[in-house]
């Protein structure tokens, strides 16, 4: 690779021949110079091994879409140079759309998504690969899974440039992943801290200085903002549980519905009485739409038996 | 609509009715009254009773939204309701839950009193367990 400078990617009309077929062409985005601005940002993985993989990525996705009808669809705005650099090792036919998918951070009320830009194209029968930056509760993905589903694809794939290894709260999983990295705050390469350092051309670790908290500066993700749950179980779901009360922690905004598939997978034996069970939130039956505060009191239990 | 609705230990405290005191209070023209009891056996075996658990705030806001409901519904046809069911445990042959409606007429008083007891077994968050005879 050339070192130094900043060069921009050879072209046909730079080299002097019109008619060389296309090829995906190494990318060189200040290769020599890591471009590292800020000391708090330590880097994590380099320019050159987020290249290497994005091709193998552009080669593995190649392999498998080519010949078909395929959409990529990006979520704004940490994918962007992730999108940019992907499809560039991807030399067939595709179509490209954007979402824009923002969950309110602390000082707002609601916590619910929130859709800055909505799906535009077209994907009924067609291939959709969504792409997003990074796979952490999944709470974003599961959002934007729901509703390309609702255009009725033929397939769909998650491709994802890094996955975290913490717990998810929503079943929706990565098809490619990029890299999978540990429980860390990173910035780079699209990725930011409050809309800054997306343009590192690496990913880096953002350590702050001593005594500063990360938590809640960063509206669009990586703090997922948790509400707490206070849990009840009445008749034998109690014997079930193990548990007349539990606490549980889930992202803001949450449904009902939501909520509830999660208690099923954290208490199984319940799980099988889930189409009887009844919910209430408070007081009153609830409807599974609704969504959660911080501080409900959800109930669950068996059909009634009064009288 | 004057309206009650109570929950706790058996034994109910049930008020005197029109069967027992009269003038009656208030100008009705019927007053029905309505006990559910245990039955001492459960599928021809002998028991001892039944615990109630109640999920008691939740029961007593139903209870109310089914009175909401029978005073639309019958709205100055129904002049009272009053309702009582016992939380923990009521020994076979004592009643567990009582019932009263009073109303200008009959009709609407035989309905009331119908839905309520439908409403009460659908929504009130109350559940039963058994104990058997050793």
């Amino acid at each position: 690779m050339p070192s130094g400078g900043d060069k921009m990617p050879t072209s046909p009309t730079e080299s002097g021949d019109t008619n060389a077929p296309y090829s995906p062409s190494p990318i060189q985005i200040n290769a020599g110079d890591p471009m590292n601005f800020d000391e708090r940002v330590k880097p994590m993985i380099s320019c050159e091994e987020i290249q290497d993989r994005v091709q193998a990525l552009g080669a593995e996705l190649t392999a498998r879409y080519q010949g078909k009808d395929l959409v990529i669809i990006g979520i704004l705005n940490g994918t962007l140079l992730f999108m940019a650099d992907l499809i560039r090792c991807m030399p067939m036919d595709l179509t490209l759309d954007f979402v824009g998918v923002s969950s309110y951070g602390s000082g707002m009320e609601s916590g619910k998504l929130n859709w800055t830009k909505p799906l535009t194209s077209s994907l009924a029968s067609r291939h959709v690969l969504v792409v997003e930056d990074i796979l952490e509760t999944g709470q974003t993905l599961n959002a934007v899974v729901n509703e390309v589903m609702t255009h009725n694809p033929a397939t769909l794939s998650v491709c994802v440039l890094l996955s975290k290894n913490v717990p998810r709260k929503f079943t929706v999983q990565a098809d490619y992943t990029g890299f999978q990295i540990e429980d860390e705050f990173v910035v780079g390469y699209g990725l930011d801290l409050d809309g800054q350092y997306r343009n590192l051309p690496f990913i880096g670790i953002f350590t702050p200085p001593d005594g500063h908290d990360v938590g809640g500066k960063s509206p669009e993700r990586q703090q997922d903002r948790l509400i707490r749950i206070h849990l009840q179980f009445w008749s034998h779901f109690k014997d079930l549980t193990g548990a007349d009360k539990a606490e549980f922690e889930i992202p803001e905004g949450s449904t009902i519905a939501e909520l509830a598939a999660m208690v099923y997978s954290t208490w199984s034996q319940l799980s099988e009485h889930r189409h009887s069970a009844l919910i209430a939130i408070g007081n009153n039956y609830a409807q599974g739409s609704y969504q959660l505060k911080d501080g409900d009191t959800v109930s669950f239990f068996p059909p009634v038996q009064g009288g | 609509m004057d309206r009650e609705v109570r929950i706790y230990p058996s034994p109910l405290e049930i008020p005197p009715g029109p069967s027992s005191a009269f003038p009656v209070d208030i100008p009705i023209g019927s007053s029905i009254e309505f006990s559910g009891c245990v039955r001492p056996t459960e599928n021809g075996q002998s028991i001892e009773g039944i615990e109630y658990e109640c999920f008691t705030p939740m029961a007593l806001h139903q209870f109310g939204l089914i009175l909401d409901e029978i005073e639309n519904r019958w709205n100055d046809q129904v002049q009272r309701v009053w309702i009582h069911h016992a939380s923990g445990f009521v020994s076979a042959s004592h009643p567990s839950v009582w019932a009263r409606v009073d109303s200008a007429h009959r009709a609407a008083g035989f309905q009331a009193i119908q839905f309520l007891l439908t409403a009460m077994k659908a929504k009130v968050p109350i559940w039963k367990k058994v104990h058997f005879s050793p």
